[in-house]
């Protein structure tokens, strides 16, 4: 990426009462481009989130944004952020609009014909004059969103944008984020407890333990490992199992359930597939086994829980 | 200046989409009313068994033998001017504003300021900390407007709507006081510079209402100070009624110490000039203005450093 990156994190470190909450991270995030945010329970998380808008102080390091400091330059640098942290909180007793209006307020220009075209946007405009008490939570999500864009800003953070989305709204969202991450240049750094959700949604992932960055690396990146297990289902699984043996050797293969589990690089498993042939027996499956985020995950992290 | 006019139209429409907000203010206008009913009805039951110029000349030899007996200037000025006042009611035939008239039930109808105070300090309590408890803090916060800012747009619009509230206490007593009770005969009178004159009602009523309101202001500024340090509405709202009627009280217990001259509560009721003697020896108007905007100085610098400063971490 040769782009200047849109925020970083260099260095921050988080003490509260002597405890060190973050350690040391440094993370830099880039326009265009959706980045996730992992990590278990109580790792920092939230905290990142909140010092990254302001909302706490860094002990040591420094925030930048759009290439100012957060610290000395506050109302530029948070000029370039929209955000959800945690649950989109609104004001239950005014209305969706009312709401906005509000908010459009704090952040100075905006017009009524934005504050439309984002309702347009988020897909609210039937019932945006109704009070937000009667909204559903993903109705709020949505609000939540609108609110976050009303400003056009250059980097977004999201803390668990789907809570609450039914499978369509989802799919909607995620279509949406790409579309401003690609065609607007949005930066996009979305915290998801929903391991799939992340994986078809960003194309980065930072994974953060006890305070500190273990992984930055790109969603692609598993596909990168030249070898993988491919699931075979045969007619003669011992008969099969034998010939892999006796043909390649030093290869990992094992029986799972009425399957042959055999880890290859990809050009090996068409040879398998020949050989088993050619030995007479059928092939009726050949699955690419790919590792889910979730299962790397759980081995990065040493299986601590999620969320 | 712009950016603050829209912020303080943020949180008036954030107190008045709420409904509690109309409940509170229809309570306030129907106790003023109340209290309008209350005076005619008791002004009714009380048959007049004394002619006024009786009166006012049983009044005018007591604050003649007070004026004997009094220990200092203020004292004695006061009820010199007193039984000056009086003396010139007889001489000239003007009654004073009977206990069943209007005037008289205007002036006392200040006390329905407390009615105000106590709704003002459930809205300057939670102007803040209700922003915690919505959770709608982290959306207020994280815009390109200095957190200061936004706190002085609380503080400036809870005390706007503390002088919605005055003047709907003021405007109610008068309109009750035009439904329930007769205007009656009598005339305010006041010495100005020796001179016996006549004291317009209006301007009476309004400098008790003013002086009032000035308590009105430090309650507020206390109440808004709690809650905006304890992030907590129930709190602030129960500490600052329970000052609000013991905080005086304890006047009484401490006034053998010196400290009590600092005490908040020695100043608050400025009103207390009016009467012949403050509530302790040796203070007087400016040193209690003094006393009151220190502080109020320090209610509004421990808010400021408290919503600035420190993480919002709810």
């Amino acid at each position: 990426m040769n782009e200047q990156p849109v925020v970083q994190l260099k260095n921050i470190t988080k003490k509260i009462g002597g405890k060190t909450i973050i350690d040391d991270l440094s993370l830099d995030l880039y326009p265009g481009q959706v980045t996730g945010f992992l990590g278990p329970n109580g790792a920092g998380k939230t905290t990142t989130i909140r010092m990254m808008v302001g909302l706490m102080k860094v002990t040591s390091g420094e925030v930048m944004i759009d290439g100012y400091k957060l610290k000395d330059n506050y109302r530029k640098s948070i000029a370039q952020v929209g955000a959800i942290v945690e649950n989109p909180e609104m004001y239950k007793f005014m209305s969706g609009y009312q709401n906005l209006v509000h908010f459009a307020r704090l952040q100075g220009n905006i017009s009524k014909e934005r504050i439309k075209e984002v309702v347009k946007q988020v897909g609210l405009e039937s019932r945006i004059h109704d009070k937000v008490q009667a909204y559903s939570l993903g109705m709020r999500q949505r609000l939540g969103l609108a609110q976050a864009i009303l400003h056009k800003p250059k980097f977004l953070i999201l803390d668990e944008p789907t809570n609450g989305l039914d499978p369509a709204g989802i799919r909607e969202f995620r279509m949406y984020l790409r579309k401003i991450a690609t065609e607007d240049g949005v930066s996009v750094f979305v915290s998801s407890h929903l391991l799939s959700e992340i994986e078809l949604m960003c194309d980065r992932i930072a994974i953060i333990q006890q305070g500190k960055l273990i992984s930055i690396r790109s969603v692609q990146g598993s596909d990168q490992d030249k070898r993988k297990t491919f699931l075979f289902k045969v007619s003669d699984k011992e008969k099969a199992w034998q010939i892999v043996r006796d043909n390649f050797g030093d290869i990992e293969v094992e029986v799972v359930n009425d399957r042959l589990m055999i880890k290859l690089e990809k050009e090996q498993s068409a040879k398998v597939n020949r050989i088993f042939i050619e030995s007479g027996i059928d092939v009726y499956e050949i699955i690419p086994h790919k590792k889910t985020l979730e299962e790397e995950f759980l081995e990065m992290t040493g299986g601590e829980q999620i969320v | 200046m712009s950016e603050m006019i829209r912020l303080i139209r943020n949180e008036w429409m954030k107190i008045f989409k709420r409904n509690s907000t109309f409940i509170l203010i229809a309570i306030l206008i129907g106790a003023v009313f109340l209290f309008a009913f209350v005076s005619s009805w008791s002004s009714n039951q009380q048959s007049q068994t004394m002619p006024w110029e009786e009166q006012v000349s049983q009044q005018m030899s007591v604050y003649e033998q007070q004026e004997a007996q009094s220990e200092n200037m203020h004292e004695k000025n006061y009820y010199q001017d007193q039984a000056a006042i009086a003396r010139h009611r007889l001489e000239n035939d003007i009654p004073p504003p009977q206990h069943t008239s209007f005037i008289q039930y205007l002036l006392d109808s200040k006390s329905n300021i407390t009615f105000a105070v106590l709704f003002t300090v459930i809205i300057a309590s939670g102007i803040v900390a209700s922003e915690f408890a919505w959770g709608t803090i982290k959306l207020l916060t994280i815009r390109p407007v200095r957190r200061g800012k936004i706190l002085w747009a609380k503080y400036i619009t809870t005390l706007l709507f503390s002088l919605t509230l005055a003047i709907i206490t003021y405007l109610g007593a008068i309109i009750g006081g035009l439904v329930f009770l007769e205007k009656g005969d009598g005339v305010l009178l006041t010495m100005v510079e020796d001179h016996i004159v006549e004291q317009s009602v209006w301007i009476e009523s309004l400098r008790l209402y003013g002086l009032a309101f000035v308590n009105m202001i430090i309650m507020t500024s206390f109440a808004f100070m709690i809650g905006t340090l304890s992030r907590s509405n129930a709190l602030a709202i129960g500490l600052s009624i329970f000052l609000m009627f013991t905080g005086q009280q304890l006047v009484f217990l401490f006034q053998e110490y010196t400290f009590v001259k600092f005490y908040l509560f020695t100043h608050t009721d400025l009103s207390q000039y009016l009467q012949p003697k403050p509530m302790i020896e040796g203070i007087s108007p400016l040193f209690s203005v003094t006393v009151l905007m220190l502080y109020l100085f320090v209610f509004l610098l421990i808010s400021h450093l408290s919503f600035t400063k420190r993480d919002i971490a709810t």
